[in-house]
């Protein structure tokens, strides 16, 4: 466990080895299905590189890394039921949420903000300890990924 | 993307390699001074916006409100600052939502040194946040890597080193509040004399215990714009011309207009508006 401030460098030191017995049949993402636009390849290209800009795998990082160091302090305070209370906390609060589809949560934000903003669920924020928190993310929230349709996202709720 | 976006950071540094001219630092220049006196602080500015060694914007404002008894006066990147500070603005106000209380200086700059911390001085703001809460008048001084400076006077942007000159030779420990104004208006003055980055006039904001923050635009015009010796206007009628039409531009309304006066049946007291 890291007492880390700052996210580390984004890049792995290791490789691991590939599990060949449980290797899956290599296949292209349907984008068509999966409703999410392909990644832009400039985003891909500078976070797989080293080349990427120094502030963007750091900021990619920052939240957890921040949550990280205080679950790691929590630990070390109280015993290591602190942290796994919080993080359970956090699963439960994700699990138990209502189906609510994308599409509708997309329409909300454009309703309520004007700009789709990228929002987690209030219980969420509140655990997180960000619902009093407005950053960059909620000004600018984005408009590269489409929302999938109603189905698609109902089958890889239920899993199918 | 959510948030900043980063996708041209690799083609940049393609072009870079190709030899294309990249764009250097601009130099940024401002002054700006903060004091404390006995019930209250004060913060000034001076109000000249640069783009590299062009004057952008004569009379720009860069003192910002945080809360009602909160201003953080903004030097470094002017759009930085005041987007930063609009940010935290809003999550001041949550936060003193939240608690029912008046927000704190100390709570504003945490959250101002954090959010440039995370930013790793990518975000060029250098703030001087000064307000008033319960705890008293307070004043601090806040860098764009997020390192912080606490002060009975303090002063930030290029012409800080003239504002700090005056302010090192003219202050002391138990100010009034019309003493610190004149110190503070000095400073800058100093900053517009002395340092290219900044000029035009004094901005300056004042806030003291239990009281509302008052706010004085353009404390000190010391660079007004005076008449030229001569007119450069042509007098009507030196330019010939052969004939003349004139078309209107604005429509005669095509109804009557009738002057109407309400006056109250005087029925006792008037009704209250506001509830």
């Amino acid at each position: 466990m890291s007492m880390r401030i700052i996210p580390s460098a984004p890049y792995a030191s290791t490789v691991p080895k590939p599990d060949i017995a449980r290797a899956q049949i290599p296949s292209l993402r349907d984008h068509m299905v999966s409703g999410s636009a392909p990644a832009p390849i400039t985003d891909s290209l500078n976070i797989a590189n080293e080349g990427g800009h120094p502030l963007q795998s750091h900021l990619k990082n920052w939240d957890q890394n921040q949550r990280d160091m205080k679950l790691e302090h929590l630990r070390r305070l109280f015993g290591a039921y602190e942290p796994v209370k919080r993080v359970m906390e956090l699963e439960a609060c994700k699990e138990s949420l209502p189906f609510y589809p994308e599409v509708l949560k997309r329409a909300d934000m454009v309703a309520t903000s004007g700009a789709p903003g990228a929002r987690y669920d209030i219980a969420q924020e509140i655990l997180l300890g960000r619902d009093e928190i407005v950053d960059w993310e909620d000004v600018y929230g984005g408009v590269d990924s489409i929302p999938t349709d109603f189905h698609t996202d109902l089958e890889r709720r239920m899993k199918m | 993307m959510v948030g900043f976006s980063f996708d041209n950071y690799q083609r940049n540094q393609f072009l870079t390699a190709k030899g294309y001219p990249v764009p250097t630092a601009t130099a940024t220049g401002t002054t700006i001074v903060g004091c404390r006196f006995d019930g209250g602080v004060v913060i000034a500015a001076d109000t000249r916006a640069t783009e590299g060694d062009i004057v952008a914007d004569k009379n720009c404002e860069k003192l910002h409100r945080m809360s009602p008894s909160i201003w953080c006066a903004g030097a470094g990147t002017a759009a930085d600052c005041e987007f930063v500070t609009q940010l935290i603005s809003s999550t001041l106000e949550l936060h003193s939502m939240s608690t029912g209380r008046a927000p704190r200086v100390v709570t504003c700059l945490t959250l101002l040194k954090q959010h440039l911390f995370k930013y790793q001085g990518h975000i060029g703001a250098y703030l001087i946040v000064a307000g008033t809460d319960p705890t008293g008048p307070k004043l601090f001084s806040i860098h764009a890597h997020g390192s912080t400076d606490v002060g009975y006077y303090l002063s930030l942007g290029s012409g800080s080193m003239a504002a700090m000159a005056t302010l090192e030779s003219k202050w002391k420990k138990s100010m009034t509040k019309q003493e610190a104004m004149e110190l503070c208006a000095e400073a800058i003055e100093a900053g517009i004399w002395n340092d290219l980055g900044s000029g035009s006039n004094v901005d300056m904001c004042v806030m003291e215990v239990d009281k509302p923050a008052v706010l004085y635009r353009n404390y000190r015009t010391p660079n007004e714009r005076s008449t030229k010796e001569k007119s450069y206007v042509f007098a009507r009628g030196t330019t010939a011309y052969m004939s003349e039409r004139v078309r209107p531009t604005v429509k005669p309304l095509a109804y009557d207009i009738f002057e109407e006066t309400v006056s109250s049946t005087g029925g006792g007291e008037s009704m209250e508006i506001d509830g």
